[in-house]
């Protein structure tokens, strides 16, 4: 395989299941070199069990999943000289103090521990203090400072926010950003749909271990949600806004068009009907990850038999 | 990749326990040798004999060896402080090396660096098996340094000199002496060697039996309490082999059969050629039994057939998440 013109990280087909609980079914999905990709998702979505078989914690039970062209079951010990990874709950050596567990993992990776000190001291932490004597949101700047420290050419971020106050977490999210701008590329996994907004150039959201949805998420900043009430009958959008207006009937008589593109022939379209009221507001991740996994979507887990 | 920066942090996290058990077995095993000196072997004849009819069965001696300082001593290895003081090591690294590190979350971040798991595997064993050698050692240590410091008392009759032939010749009437000997000259710390290298074996099976279910498992405690449970039902085993005759078959189902300390000194003292044989000859060149080789391979090749199979586990198995 081009090694340059492999995608940084390919899956197809992948899927893990343990007995006849499928945590994640047949998922295909491309990061290119550079992206910052959000995986969302409820919990049992399967977005940890993706990223674990990205890094060869987890064999396959089927398809295949690759970084930078390598199989990440065989190759495993190259990816991860290439990948960072923070897991969603980062436990570190216990007994050790912050300094300890920085240094120890510069060594590992053979790096200078002081870019992970000068991250430390950016995210506020103590580093005297010992790791068993640290709260959770302390632990989770720890594990930030010598995840981002390392300077991978992928950053694997499992809820990197997770446990932080609302200045930890912009500095992370910065950290994010600048990690993105010196090149690397970034797998983002959140619950919180606005960080995901803020850093990610496309989501990819998981729903009961299958890829429910991927969009661009400049794509989705072009588009918007019209919400109105229509006295009289609703008539389908004319031909050419068709392919781009999504109409939804409510009970009560609303209706809900979901856009993208210009907005004033949809107005025009709209004018022609009996509107009681009209708001107009920019589509939101919100909306789309509602749309996905809001009440009365169809059950798509599945079981092997 | 820096190899070295895991030794480190293995060492830094056993240190503590490697001190415990270490302080705890020098002192031990230097006690029990001055235990030795406070009971004179007359009068330690005089207690077993008492007994011998019913504890001979128990004994891999003839009450003979028991009577030696060699023999007394020696029966340091068989004191449950020392059997533990191993087993805690043994148990406690073992658990530790891949199911104690998966229960804490660790064993996520650290494969998450670019480390193998053969290595991450590679350092665990091999800061248990060091630790194991320097505990081993220090059983030995305490003995030595027992040995070379106290002193026995040693009942004499009086006895006068016959003059020109420079012949103490002794007097059965009168008071007996009382002469302080050191127990350097009665026995030699080299012969308790062997024996530690039997104990060292009984702890790389007992390391390599915890490492194997550690590296199955994902909760250290489950692997502590399995292993805890082998030893003792090992133990009642060998007990109900040696108590019983009809049970004596059992002996070959207990690993205790192959940890013989008490034998392989009395091999040490009286056939010193013999303390590398696999197995012991009889003067006609016929098989008398086997030799302390032996008795270590026994220990030895199961504990290390452990590790293997622990490392070939290790390398296959999904890592779960943390417990």
């Amino acid at each position: 395989m081009d090694m340059i013109e492999a995608p940084w990280v390919e899956t197809r087909g992948l899927s893990k299941r343990y007995g006849p609980v499928a945590a994640l079914e047949d998922c295909t999905l491309r990061v290119e070199r550079g992206e910052v990709l959000g995986l969302l998702g409820p919990n049992g979505a399967g977005k940890t069990t993706l990223i674990r078989l990205l890094l060869g914690f987890l064999r396959p039970t089927s398809g295949e999943a690759r970084v930078q062209g390598l199989d990440c079951r065989r190759d495993s010990l190259a990816i991860r000289r290439r990948t960072a990874y923070l897991p969603g709950e980062a436990c570190v050596f216990r007994g050790l103090r912050g300094a300890d567990v920085l240094r120890f993992f510069a060594d590992v990776r053979g790096i200078p521990p002081d870019p992970s000190f000068q991250l430390a001291d950016r995210l506020e932490l103590d580093l005297g203090r010992r790791v068993g004597a640290m709260s959770t949101g302390m632990r989770q700047k720890l594990a930030v400072a010598l995840t981002i420290a390392s300077a991978a050419s992928l950053m694997i971020l499992d809820e990197p926010t997770a446990n932080l106050d609302p200045s930890a977490r912009g500095v992370v999210l910065d950290l994010v950003r600048e990690t993105r701008a010196r090149g690397s590329t970034i797998v983002f996994s959140s619950h919180v749909l606005s960080e995901v907004e803020e850093t990610c150039d496309r989501v990819l959201i998981l729903r009961q271990g299958r890829v429910a949805h991927s969009q661009k998420l400049s794509e989705l900043r072009d588009q918007y949600r019209i919400t109105a009430r229509v006295a009289g009958a609703v008539l389908e959008p004319p031909r050419e806004l068709a392919e781009r207006v999504r109409v939804e009937r409510d009970a009560d008589g609303s209706v809900r068009c979901d856009a993208s593109g210009a907005l004033a022939p949809v107005l025009t379209w709209l004018a022609a009907l009996d509107l009681k009221d009209l708001r107009v507001e920019s589509a939101s991740l919100r909306a789309v990850y509602d749309r996905i996994h809001g009440e009365g979507r169809p059950e798509f887990r599945t079981t092997a038999t | 990749m820096n190899g070295w920066a895991l030794w480190k942090r293995w060492v830094g996290e056993a240190r503590w326990l490697w001190l415990a058990c270490a302080v705890g077995l020098f002192a031990f095993c230097w006690i029990r040798v001055w235990l030795v000196t406070q009971l004179t072997t007359g009068s330690f004849s005089i207690i077993l004999e008492q007994v011998w009819e019913k504890y001979e069965k128990f004994s891999p001696v003839p009450l003979r060896h028991l009577l030696t300082y060699h023999g007394r001593v020696g029966l340091a290895f068989e004191e449950p402080i020392i059997l533990f003081g191993i087993a805690v090591w043994a148990i406690a690294r073992g658990s530790d090396a891949i199911a104690g590190q998966i229960q804490r979350g660790e064993m996520e971040l650290i494969l998450a660096q670019p480390l193998s798991r053969r290595a991450v595997f590679a350092t665990q064993a091999g800061v248990t098996l060091l630790g194991l050698v320097l505990l081993a050692s220090t059983v030995w240590a305490g003995m030595a340094s027992g040995i070379a410091t106290v002193h026995v008392r040693e009942e004499r009759l009086p006895s006068f000199t016959i003059p020109g032939l420079g012949l103490d010749v002794p007097v059965p009437i009168g008071e007996k002496r009382i002469d302080r000997v050191p127990m350097r000259e009665r026995t030699r710390s080299a012969y308790f060697m062997y024996p530690t290298i039997n104990l060292f074996c009984f702890g790389v099976l007992l390391s390599g039996l915890s490492t194997l279910l550690s590296a199955c498992d994902r909760l250290r405690w489950r692997t502590i309490g399995l292993v805890s449970g082998f030893v003792v039902v090992q133990m009642v085993l060998r007990i109900v082999s040696m108590a019983s005759e009809s049970f004596g078959w059992l002996r070959y189902a207990t690993c205790f059969t192959a940890y013989q300390p008490e034998l392989i000194v009395s091999i040490a003292v009286d056939s010193p050629n013999d303390v590398w044989s696999l197995v012991l000859l009889d003067g006609s060149g016929q098989y008398r039994r086997l030799g302390p080789l032996a008795f270590d391979l026994i220990l030895l090749v199961p504990g290390v057939g452990c590790y293997i199979a622990g490392l070939v586990v290790f390398l296959r198995r999904d890592l779960p998440a943390p417990a």
